[in-house]
Protein backbone atom coordinates (compact mmCIF):
# COMPACT_ATOMS: atom_id res chain seq x y z
CA UNK A 1 0.00 0.00 0.00
CA UNK A 2 1.73 3.55 -1.42
CA UNK A 3 0.50 6.55 0.20
CA UNK A 4 1.19 9.71 -1.88
CA UNK A 5 0.18 13.50 -1.32
CA UNK A 6 -0.70 15.24 -3.50
CA UNK A 7 -2.01 18.73 -4.00
CA UNK A 8 -5.08 17.79 -6.37
CA UNK A 9 -6.83 14.58 -6.39
CA UNK A 10 -6.79 12.23 -9.33
CA UNK A 11 -9.35 9.45 -11.11
CA UNK A 12 -8.33 6.18 -9.75
CA UNK A 13 -6.19 4.16 -12.73
CA UNK A 14 -8.93 1.96 -14.62
CA UNK A 15 -6.04 0.76 -17.06
CA UNK A 16 -5.17 -2.50 -15.32
CA UNK A 17 -4.88 -5.41 -17.17
CA UNK A 18 -6.86 -8.77 -15.74
CA UNK A 19 -5.39 -10.44 -13.37
CA UNK A 20 -2.89 -7.58 -12.17
CA UNK A 21 -3.27 -7.43 -8.67
CA UNK A 22 -4.97 -3.99 -8.14
CA UNK A 23 -4.00 -3.05 -4.40
CA UNK A 24 -3.07 0.80 -4.14
CA UNK A 25 -3.92 3.44 -1.73
CA UNK A 26 -3.57 7.47 -2.55
CA UNK A 27 -4.25 10.58 -0.69
CA UNK A 28 -4.42 14.01 -2.07
CA UNK A 29 -5.33 17.51 -0.38
CA UNK A 30 -7.18 20.48 -2.06
CA UNK A 31 -7.85 23.24 0.28
CA UNK A 32 -6.91 21.49 3.55
CA UNK A 33 -9.00 18.71 3.03
CA UNK A 34 -8.16 15.30 1.74
CA UNK A 35 -9.29 12.45 -0.79
CA UNK A 36 -8.01 9.34 -0.06
CA UNK A 37 -8.58 6.91 -3.17
CA UNK A 38 -8.38 2.97 -2.87
CA UNK A 39 -8.83 0.17 -5.51
CA UNK A 40 -9.29 -3.29 -4.24
CA UNK A 41 -9.48 -6.42 -6.57
CA UNK A 42 -13.94 -6.53 -6.92
CA UNK A 43 -13.42 -9.83 -4.35
CA UNK A 44 -15.07 -10.26 -0.86
CA UNK A 45 -12.46 -11.29 0.65
CA UNK A 46 -10.83 -7.79 -0.01
CA UNK A 47 -13.48 -5.67 1.49
CA UNK A 48 -12.15 -5.75 4.60
CA UNK A 49 -9.34 -3.71 3.08
CA UNK A 50 -12.24 -1.34 2.82
CA UNK A 51 -13.49 -1.16 5.89
CA UNK A 52 -9.89 -0.52 7.64
CA UNK A 53 -9.65 2.55 5.93
CA UNK A 54 -12.67 3.95 6.74
CA UNK A 55 -12.67 3.28 10.36
CA UNK A 56 -8.99 4.99 9.90
CA UNK A 57 -10.48 7.74 8.27
CA UNK A 58 -13.33 8.21 10.60
CA UNK A 59 -10.93 8.28 13.31
CA UNK A 60 -8.95 11.19 11.59
CA UNK A 61 -12.14 12.96 10.83
CA UNK A 62 -12.86 12.79 14.64
CA UNK A 63 -16.24 10.48 14.31
CA UNK A 64 -17.91 9.04 17.56
CA UNK A 65 -17.57 4.86 18.40
CA UNK A 66 -21.24 4.82 16.77
CA UNK A 67 -20.31 6.74 13.99
CA UNK A 68 -17.54 4.19 12.94
CA UNK A 69 -19.43 1.46 13.50
CA UNK A 70 -22.27 2.87 10.99
CA UNK A 71 -19.41 4.28 8.61
CA UNK A 72 -17.57 0.70 8.78
CA UNK A 73 -20.76 -1.17 8.08
CA UNK A 74 -21.99 1.29 5.21
CA UNK A 75 -19.18 1.14 3.21
CA UNK A 76 -19.56 -2.89 3.29
CA UNK A 77 -22.99 -2.82 2.21
CA UNK A 78 -21.61 -0.17 -0.56
CA UNK A 79 -19.18 -2.95 -1.93
CA UNK A 80 -21.33 -5.57 -1.25
CA UNK A 81 -23.99 -3.98 -3.96
CA UNK A 82 -21.59 -4.39 -6.76
CA UNK A 83 -20.11 -8.03 -5.16
CA UNK A 84 -23.66 -9.63 -4.17
CA UNK A 85 -25.44 -9.31 -7.55
CA UNK A 86 -25.45 -12.09 -9.58
CA UNK A 87 -24.98 -9.72 -12.66
CA UNK A 88 -21.84 -8.46 -11.53
CA UNK A 89 -18.53 -9.63 -14.15
CA UNK A 90 -16.36 -9.95 -11.18
CA UNK A 91 -12.89 -11.10 -12.36
CA UNK A 92 -10.34 -9.00 -13.00
CA UNK A 93 -12.39 -6.14 -11.95
CA UNK A 94 -11.55 -3.29 -9.76
CA UNK A 95 -14.37 -1.63 -7.03
CA UNK A 96 -12.78 1.68 -7.01
CA UNK A 97 -13.47 3.50 -3.43
CA UNK A 98 -13.36 7.38 -2.75
CA UNK A 99 -13.03 8.74 0.26
CA UNK A 100 -13.86 12.76 -0.30
CA UNK A 101 -14.38 15.09 2.78
CA UNK A 102 -15.68 18.26 1.17
CA UNK A 103 -16.75 21.13 2.24
CA UNK A 104 -20.31 22.25 3.46
CA UNK A 105 -22.32 24.43 0.71
CA UNK A 106 -24.32 27.78 2.31
CA UNK A 107 -23.46 27.35 5.78
CA UNK A 108 -23.79 23.30 5.63
CA UNK A 109 -21.55 21.03 7.57
CA UNK A 110 -18.77 19.56 5.66
CA UNK A 111 -19.03 16.03 4.76
CA UNK A 112 -17.61 12.81 3.92
CA UNK A 113 -18.02 11.69 0.85
CA UNK A 114 -17.77 7.79 -0.11
CA UNK A 115 -17.93 6.53 -3.55
CA UNK A 116 -17.59 3.11 -4.60
CA UNK A 117 -17.90 2.73 -8.30
CA UNK A 118 -16.83 -0.40 -10.68
CA UNK A 119 -17.86 -1.27 -14.71
CA UNK A 120 -21.27 -2.64 -14.24
CA UNK A 121 -23.93 -4.05 -16.78
CA UNK A 122 -26.94 -2.85 -17.72
CA UNK A 123 -28.78 -4.94 -15.01
CA UNK A 124 -27.07 -4.63 -12.40
CA UNK A 125 -27.97 -1.79 -9.68
CA UNK A 126 -29.25 -1.80 -5.62
CA UNK A 127 -32.88 -3.84 -4.69
CA UNK A 128 -34.28 -1.57 -3.01
CA UNK A 129 -36.16 -3.93 -0.94
CA UNK A 130 -32.95 -5.36 -0.07
CA UNK A 131 -32.15 -5.82 4.04
CA UNK A 132 -28.85 -4.10 3.00
CA UNK A 133 -29.87 -1.47 0.72
CA UNK A 134 -32.10 -0.39 3.61
CA UNK A 135 -29.66 -0.48 6.11
CA UNK A 136 -27.44 1.32 4.39
CA UNK A 137 -30.02 4.21 3.99
CA UNK A 138 -30.53 4.63 7.46
CA UNK A 139 -26.58 4.61 8.23
CA UNK A 140 -25.84 7.51 6.06
CA UNK A 141 -27.45 11.10 5.31
CA UNK A 142 -27.66 10.33 2.12
CA UNK A 143 -27.69 7.53 -0.25
CA UNK A 144 -27.49 7.39 -4.18
CA UNK A 145 -26.71 4.76 -7.02
CA UNK A 146 -25.78 5.94 -10.33
CA UNK A 147 -25.16 3.84 -13.76
CA UNK A 148 -23.28 6.16 -16.41
CA UNK A 149 -21.41 4.90 -19.29
CA UNK A 150 -20.95 1.59 -17.82
CA UNK A 151 -19.78 2.24 -14.46
CA UNK A 152 -22.02 1.77 -11.40
CA UNK A 153 -21.66 4.28 -7.97
CA UNK A 154 -22.97 4.19 -4.86
CA UNK A 155 -22.40 7.39 -3.37
CA UNK A 156 -22.61 7.76 0.49
CA UNK A 157 -22.39 11.32 2.10
CA UNK A 158 -21.80 11.88 5.77
CA UNK A 159 -22.52 15.02 7.12
CA UNK A 160 -19.68 16.24 9.62
CA UNK A 161 -21.38 18.10 12.04
CA UNK A 162 -20.08 20.29 15.07
CA UNK A 163 -16.78 20.27 13.28
CA UNK A 164 -14.44 22.97 12.07
CA UNK A 165 -14.29 23.03 8.06
CA UNK B 1 -4.34 -13.83 12.54
CA UNK B 2 -7.73 -15.14 11.47
CA UNK B 3 -10.15 -12.45 10.62
CA UNK B 4 -12.83 -15.02 10.93
CA UNK B 5 -13.26 -18.05 12.99
CA UNK B 6 -15.71 -20.46 13.39
CA UNK B 7 -15.40 -23.99 16.02
CA UNK B 8 -18.28 -26.09 17.03
CA UNK B 9 -19.30 -28.35 19.89
CA UNK B 10 -21.24 -30.74 21.08
CA UNK B 11 -23.25 -29.64 24.28
CA UNK B 12 -25.37 -32.62 24.69
CA UNK B 13 -27.53 -34.82 22.10
CA UNK B 14 -28.30 -32.81 19.64
CA UNK B 15 -27.13 -29.55 21.49
CA UNK B 16 -24.41 -27.48 19.66
CA UNK B 17 -22.80 -24.27 20.11
CA UNK B 18 -21.33 -22.86 17.61
CA UNK B 19 -18.65 -20.07 18.46
CA UNK B 20 -18.31 -17.26 16.03
CA UNK B 21 -14.96 -15.08 16.58
CA UNK B 22 -14.03 -11.97 14.12
CA UNK B 23 -16.10 -10.41 11.69
CA UNK B 24 -19.27 -12.31 9.51
CA UNK B 25 -19.07 -10.28 6.81
CA UNK B 26 -19.85 -11.07 2.74
CA UNK B 27 -16.53 -12.92 2.85
CA UNK B 28 -17.13 -15.60 5.62
CA UNK B 29 -20.98 -15.60 5.97
CA UNK B 30 -20.92 -18.78 3.49
CA UNK B 31 -18.46 -20.86 5.65
CA UNK B 32 -20.73 -20.02 8.66
CA UNK B 33 -23.78 -21.68 6.78
CA UNK B 34 -21.94 -24.39 5.79
CA UNK B 35 -20.84 -25.41 9.25
CA UNK B 36 -24.23 -24.35 10.80
CA UNK B 37 -26.73 -25.92 8.50
CA UNK B 38 -25.68 -29.57 9.35
CA UNK B 39 -26.23 -29.00 12.84
CA UNK B 40 -29.60 -27.91 13.04
CA UNK B 41 -31.48 -31.32 13.50
CA UNK B 42 -35.27 -31.84 14.22
CA UNK B 43 -35.78 -31.31 18.00
CA UNK B 44 -32.11 -29.97 18.82
CA UNK B 45 -30.75 -26.85 19.50
CA UNK B 46 -27.96 -24.56 18.19
CA UNK B 47 -26.22 -21.65 20.36
CA UNK B 48 -24.07 -19.45 18.10
CA UNK B 49 -21.91 -18.16 20.77
CA UNK B 50 -21.41 -14.93 19.31
CA UNK B 51 -19.51 -13.16 21.82
CA UNK B 52 -16.51 -12.33 19.79
CA UNK B 53 -18.39 -11.60 17.03
CA UNK B 54 -16.74 -7.79 16.48
CA UNK B 55 -18.61 -7.19 13.39
CA UNK B 56 -22.05 -8.36 10.77
CA UNK B 57 -23.33 -7.40 7.51
CA UNK B 58 -26.15 -8.02 5.69
CA UNK B 59 -25.10 -11.13 4.20
CA UNK B 60 -23.63 -12.33 8.15
CA UNK B 61 -27.38 -11.32 8.98
CA UNK B 62 -28.88 -13.26 6.39
CA UNK B 63 -27.45 -16.38 7.71
CA UNK B 64 -28.59 -15.66 10.65
CA UNK B 65 -32.47 -15.63 9.33
CA UNK B 66 -31.72 -18.68 7.65
CA UNK B 67 -30.74 -20.36 10.29
CA UNK B 68 -33.69 -19.53 12.64
CA UNK B 69 -35.80 -20.19 9.53
CA UNK B 70 -34.74 -23.46 8.86
CA UNK B 71 -34.81 -24.37 13.23
CA UNK B 72 -38.36 -23.27 13.14
CA UNK B 73 -38.94 -25.56 9.70
CA UNK B 74 -37.41 -28.39 11.79
CA UNK B 75 -39.04 -27.88 15.16
CA UNK B 76 -35.16 -27.22 15.98
CA UNK B 77 -34.36 -23.99 18.32
CA UNK B 78 -31.77 -21.15 17.05
CA UNK B 79 -30.71 -19.03 19.87
CA UNK B 80 -27.83 -16.51 18.85
CA UNK B 81 -25.62 -14.42 21.51
CA UNK B 82 -24.22 -11.49 20.40
CA UNK B 83 -23.88 -8.62 22.87
CA UNK B 84 -21.09 -6.66 20.89
CA UNK B 85 -22.19 -3.02 19.92
CA UNK B 86 -21.27 -3.33 16.14
CA UNK B 87 -23.43 -6.23 16.06
CA UNK B 88 -26.17 -5.39 18.41
CA UNK B 89 -26.18 -1.85 15.67
CA UNK B 90 -27.28 -4.52 12.92
CA UNK B 91 -29.55 -6.43 14.47
CA UNK B 92 -31.81 -3.13 15.86
CA UNK B 93 -30.95 -1.70 11.98
CA UNK B 94 -32.60 -4.69 10.57
CA UNK B 95 -35.47 -5.40 12.95
CA UNK B 96 -35.01 -8.62 13.69
CA UNK B 97 -36.49 -9.05 16.88
CA UNK B 98 -39.29 -11.68 16.56
CA UNK B 99 -37.51 -13.37 13.99
CA UNK B 100 -34.25 -14.11 15.92
CA UNK B 101 -34.10 -15.79 19.29
CA UNK B 102 -31.18 -13.65 21.01
CA UNK B 103 -29.61 -14.12 24.42
CA UNK B 104 -27.47 -12.28 27.02
CA UNK B 105 -24.80 -15.47 27.28
CA UNK B 106 -24.40 -19.37 26.15
CA UNK B 107 -25.44 -20.59 29.45
CA UNK B 108 -29.02 -18.69 29.61
CA UNK B 109 -29.25 -19.76 25.79
CA UNK B 110 -28.49 -23.53 26.58
CA UNK B 111 -31.01 -23.28 29.40
CA UNK B 112 -34.45 -24.72 28.13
Amino acid sequence: MEQETRPDSREPDRGKAAGEPARSVRGGTASGLSTVVLSIPADRDQVVLVRSVAAHIGVRLGLSVAELTDLRLAVDEACGVFLLSPDFGGVGETLDCRFEELPGRDGEPPTLTVTVSAPVGPTLGPDVDDIGWIMLGALVDELSWRAENGVGTVRLVKRLVGRGA
Amino acid sequence: MDRFAVSAGESGEGRFVVTVRGELDLAAAEHLWKELEPLITPGGLVVLDGTEMTFLDSSGLRVLLQAAKRATATAATFRLVAPQPAVQRVLELAGTEGFLETRADVPSALAA
